[in-house]
């Protein structure tokens, strides 16, 4: 097994998401804010400021009117969802083209990602819920630890794919008996390094043991436990786990899932996933 | 990562038919989504539609309503392309891939098993039952049809065959 505080040690080694992105966390975690604050941080970048219009008139985000400007976007939208539009745009930069160990391209990753993030608000709608804060951005970086320890399982895939067609062992025990930890426990101490709000390492910490969840967050982890489950099954970032996953009983019964209401959400939501993975290919940069 | 030439991504909710013998169709990860592949070795020529849902009879009447999305509006449009190109049905091959489960013992979602029902029904009523299939497990299938030799291959994690 490979010592845990190797893997550890390579969460310093990630590419970080622009600084912009932490200063914007704090900006919105704040109580006092302006437009022209928001606005003075984000146009510090210029490629995220780009990406962030880009994003804003996307059909999932958009508005029928054009949105040319930051100052605008945050009239608009609201400063919480102009944050996680440019927290999109960040992370869609940092996604190395190759994620070895799960044997998937960074397109793959973004897409499922993107889907995630979509079907976890689309259930709030088709379950009638409210939707918790920041559960776009929460959903899309669920699997940031994927990034930290594909490079460890990448030594071990023979192993793996062996310990995976024997059966009735999903990816993240694969996981955890092949590293002695997992993608949401590194993914969690990614988020905090990150600087990213609180409920983002919430999410990667606790979105595959969903009984477990801090009070609080419980229904943000049952969206995106299921959703990740629905991304999976319908094809959005397959790895060499496929479908050896497992969508908790106990999330089904609080939620109340049918098989037609995840459809639903499922069919509604093509056309939005299909044009938001094709705005970015993700593999920004070199791992 | 260079793509032999002829090959052609089959995305999702794509219906894509040829007789050109050099053509490779290949399906993205399928999970519990179906490939539908049809091909008629008397004018050598084939086709390939993935499916996602079952039944468009929900969605019909909705704005994002999109035939291939589902088996029962979708396989039809399958049949319509390989028509044009001479295919008759009596003489087709029909498999199915994919229809994934995940290890889920109650399987909530229950969509792997809820397309291949559906696309075996909708192929009974175009008097068609397929000749091969591989379906089902937690395993994600992609779906290979060489358009010159009729071969059908079947990749996941676990290895590659031909049907």
């Amino acid at each position: 097994m490979i010592a845990l505080e190797k893997i550890l040690a390579h969460v310093e080694d990630l590419p970080t998401l622009p600084d912009v992105v932490a200063r914007l966390s704090t900006l919105i975690s704040g109580d006092v804010w302006s437009a022209a604050d928001f606005e003075e941080v984000v146009e510090l970048d210029p490629a995220l400021t780009a990406n962030l219009l880009r994003l804003a008139n996307s059909p999932y985000f958009g508005f029928s009117r054009k949105i040319t400007s930051v100052r605008q976007a945050v009239t608009l939208m609201g400063i919480k969802r102009v944050f996680e539009v440019a927290a999109s745009g960040a992370f869609s930069r940092v996604i190395p083209p190759h994620i070895s160990g799960y044997d998937m391209q960074a397109r793959e990753f973004w897409r499922h990602s993107i889907a995630v993030a979509i079907y976890s608000e689309r259930l709030v709608l088709e379950l009638g819920l409210s939707l918790p804060t920041l559960t776009f951005t929460a959903a899309l970086l669920h699997d940031v630890g994927k990034l930290v320890i594909g490079a460890f399982l990448s030594q071990e895939s023979g192993a793996m794919v062996q310990r995976l067609n024997a059966g009735d062992t999903t990816m993240v025990e694969v996981e955890h008996a092949t590293l002695g930890t997992d993608h949401a426990q590194v993914g969690a101490l990614v988020a905090k390094k990150w600087n990213l709000p609180e409920v983002v390492e919430i999410a990667n910490q606790w979105h595959h043991r969903p009984n477990e969840v801090p009070a609080g967050h419980q229904m943000l982890i049952d969206l995106i436990h299921t959703a990740d489950l629905l991304a999976h099954s319908l094809g959005y970032g397959i790895d060499c786990g496929e479908l050896s996953r497992r969508l908790d009983p106990e999330v089904a019964r609080r939620l109340t899932l049918t098989p037609m209401a995840l459809e639903r959400v499922a069919v509604s939501t093509f056309d939005q996933i299909q044009s938001m993975s094709g705005m970015f290919g993700g593999g920004g940069k070199k791992s | 990562m260079s793509v032999p030439m002829g090959e052609e991504t089959v995305t999702k909710a794509d219906v894509r038919a040829s007789a050109a013998p050099d053509t490779i169709f290949v399906s993205e990860p399928l999970g519990a989504g179906l490939a539908v592949v049809m091909y008629d070795s008397v004018c050598k020529a084939g086709g390939m539609f993935s499916l996602l849902f079952p039944s468009a009879r929900e969605y019909r009447r909705t704005p994002e309503f999109r035939p291939a999305l589902f088996a029962d509006s979708g396989i039809p449009l399958l049949l319509g392309l390989l028509a044009e190109i001479g295919c008759e049905p009596a003489r087709m091959r029909v498999a199915l891939i994919g229809a994934g489960t995940p290890l889920d013992p109650s399987d909530t979602l229950c969509l792997g098993r809820r397309n291949l029902l559906a696309a075996r029904r909708t192929l009974w009523r175009y008097n068609l039952a397929p000749a091969a299939e591989a379906v089902g497990g937690p395993a994600s299938r992609t779906a290979t049809l060489e358009v010159g030799t009729g071969r059908i291959i079947v990749r996941s994690r676990a290895g590659e065959s031909v049907l």
